[in-house]
């Protein structure tokens, strides 16, 4: 990818933006939640509660629009606008960035009916600004499942204090509010009780996980310039076209593989994960695959280039290529040779303490002319 | 201007009588008491201020003769 602004000043910015519009949500929606009947304080009158949420509520829709816009000019993650609007229809992260967009459109439904709360009436008003407890949780949903910084210890924090906020509002709103809602009432204590303890059984195995962006040092964020991993399929099984060293034409096949991963430093602050596989039961039986980028925090790699090499033990370097898609530790390839071109698809599991690699690679011959 | 108060939408939030304390105090049970629906004019800043933050939408300014 091109150097320029590289990933740090808009890709900084978006993270930071990402991260103080969640603060300013929860705050919102936590006096939202606690305010709504008659909560006040000797030196707290309840007009400043409101004016907070109000102002608190603008403000988070100001920086979601510069975390939305620097997400989309920053050139390392595919991000189209239409993908901070329509939710899973991105190259990049769909289901996380999708949750984004889910919280966005709520966002902005919520906020545009109460600036025009009189022409729609106290009622439609009132129904749609339900909608920001959905908004709030996928947002801090989206966060913690795409989040550069999901893992660090300051926003680990961050989201555990908001989690805290919005429970001890709802705790404050369940036992002094709601005389005749009792339906509602029910429903937001499990609702209160039941995300937490979602949240913490699906944080180890998530995106704490070593496997969801640390993968001793598989790209997490990414470029990808090609088409999504999920158009390769596979055809044929086991079986490969040609035969002997030199004689190996292009043919789709599907193979297990094994391997082992390293991570070496290139200078200049960049580093390149290299993967190196074999194929089991194939003429084609290693491929290497090397990543360089810039070293991301949580222990993956911001990809600015790769090669990929496709051959025998032999030949290894029989078909060259390069990366075209990332998506998780799910890797797609384009490799050619003077004999025809492959796309290939690498299913992996990365063990980080060993280094180990196993997984899937399907091959499908690339239709050229 | 005309300050009124739609008794079946207020739900006694109280913001009003916060923001416009000239003119809006509260009965024991929280409900507005508008002083008089006539309003003189230097308020009228202040009660648009107290109609917009009204979360039931309950209180109403409206010009003369509506």
């Amino acid at each position: 990818m091109a150097s320029g602004v590289g990933p740090s000043a808009l890709w900084y910015l978006t993270r930071g933006t990402g991260a103080v519009t969640l603060v300013l949500l929860t705050a919102s929606v936590a006096i939202g939640v606690a305010n709504v009947r008659r909560t006040q304080t000797e030196r707290v009158p309840r007009f400043v509660l409101d004016a907070v949420h109000r102002s608190a509520s603008l403000l988070a829709l100001g920086f979601l629009a510069v975390h939305v816009v620097t997400s989309v000019l920053d050139p390392f993650a595919p991000i189209r606008l239409i993908d901070a609007v329509v939710p899973f229809v991105s190259a990049y992260r769909p289901v996380w960035l999708g949750l984004g967009a889910i919280a966005s459109d709520l966002l902005i439904a919520v906020a545009l009916t109460s600036v025009l709360r009189r022409r729609f009436g106290h009622r439609a008003w009132r129904a749609t600004h339900w909608l920001a407890y959905a908004c709030w949780p996928v947002a801090l949903v989206h966060g913690l499942g795409t989040g550069s910084d999901a893992k660090t210890s300051w926003m680990l924090a961050l989201t555990a204090g908001s989690v805290l906020v919005v429970l001890a509002a709802v705790g404050l709103r369940a036992a002094a509010g709601w005389p005749d809602h009792i339906g509602a009432r029910v429903s937001a204590i499990a609702a209160a009780v039941a995300v937490p303890i979602a949240l913490l059984i699906w944080l180890p195995t998530g995106p704490l996980s070593s496997g969801w962006s640390k993968r001793a040092g598989t790209p997490t964020s990414l470029l990808a310039t090609g088409t999504p991993v999920s158009a390769t399929t596979t055809s044929t099984n086991g079986s490969s076209a040609g035969s002997g060293a030199g004689g190996v034409a292009p043919a789709a096949f599907n193979a297990s593989v094994t391997g082992t991963t390293g991570q070496s430093p290139l200078g200049n602050g960049l580093v390149r994960v290299d993967l190196r596989l074999a194929l089991a039961g194939q003429p084609l039986n290693a491929s290497d695959i090397q990543i360089d980028g810039q070293p991301l925090n949580d222990g993956g790699v911001e990809m600015t280039s790769s090669a990929v090499t496709l051959g025998t033990s032999a030949k290894p370097t029989m078909y060259r290529g390069r990366v075209t898609a990332l998506a998780g530790t799910s890797i797609e390839a384009r490799v050619s040779s003077t004999r025809g071109s492959l796309v290939l698809l690498a299913r992996l599991q990365i063990s980080p303490s060993s280094g180990s690699v196993t997984g899937t690679l399907t091959a499908q011959p690339l239709a050229t002319h | 201007m005309r300050l009124r108060v739609n008794p079946v939408d207020c739900a006694a939030h109280g913001i009003c009588a916060d923001l416009l304390p000239e003119w809006i105090r509260l009965d024991e049970r929280g409900y507005p008491i508008v002083n008089d629906p006539e309003l003189p004019p230097e308020l009228v800043e202040g009660a648009r201020r107290a109609a917009n933050h009204c979360p039931a939408l309950a209180l109403r300014l409206d010009p003369e003769n509506v």
